[in-house]
């Protein structure tokens, strides 16, 4: 397990909306790993954030203002370095459409990009199995280290 | 004009990176860059008082709803593209 709590890692949308949510089927071991994780550089894509605030506002309709508030102390508090799109990102993005046959994964792969354009090449995510494909990305599940 | 001095510093190549394109986008020169962007912040903690660091255990499990299963980015944004395009 020690490989994965050090070094430049993204985080995809998914652990944190269940480290965020306490009553979650994953919320004890998102606590664990979060708290375990003091080693760890942690980045997110503004497309993540858009998407954690969208699961909260719009699924469980809690107010923008304090979902907002709360992602922001979270991201503060653990250090999260935010990375955006990058001019060859969209560049990145061709790349990995053309050379994986995924079908449907245009959203996946252009957050893949963004990260990898960024230098990042690990990736925790819940779902594995939507980034396996992409060679140059290492993904990795924490919650099934806890 | 003010004295300036050559320095050498260490950055994270990725940091580095995304400020010389920075920079080129809005055409000015790294150092030009590199010169705001310290400006920016020395002048931030000047007006800010420094805030308390939150305790990130605080910042966990903030919100009681529940959730099993989180809908797939696909389906995300599919959802949104359709009422938008009118589908």
């Amino acid at each position: 397990m020690k490989h994965i709590l050090s070094g430049n890692w993204g985080v995809d949308s998914n652990i944190i909306i269940y480290a965020l949510d306490r009553k979650s089927s994953f919320f004890k071991k998102a606590e664990k790993f979060f708290q375990e994780a003091k080693g760890i550089n942690f980045y997110i894509t503004q497309q993540n954030i858009v998407e954690i605030e969208k699961v909260f506002v719009s699924f469980y309709k809690i107010k923008k203002e304090v979902v907002v508030s709360s992602l922001e102390a979270f991201l503060s508090a653990f250090n999260f370095s935010i990375i955006s799109p990058l001019p060859t990102t969209i560049s990145y993005y061709h790349k990995l459409i053309f050379s994986y046959s995924q079908k449907d994964a245009f959203f996946d792969f252009y957050l893949a990009a963004t990260y990898l354009d960024n230098q990042i090449n690990n990736l925790f995510t819940v779902n594995t199995k939507d980034f396996l494909i992409i060679k140059e990305l290492q993904v990795i599940n924490p919650f099934s280290y806890f | 004009m003010k004295k300036l001095i050559r320095t050498t510093i260490t950055v994270p190549e990725d940091i580095y990176k995304q400020a010389k394109v920075k920079a080129s986008l809005v055409q000015e020169s790294f150092s030009a860059y590199v010169t705001e962007a310290l400006y920016e912040k020395i002048n931030q903690l000047k007006n800010k008082p420094l805030t308390k660091k939150i305790d990130p255990k605080k910042t966990l499990g903030v919100f009681s709803i529940g959730i099993k299963k989180i809908p797939k980015r696909k389906k995300l944004y599919e959802t949104y593209i359709e009422r938008k395009l009118g589908g």
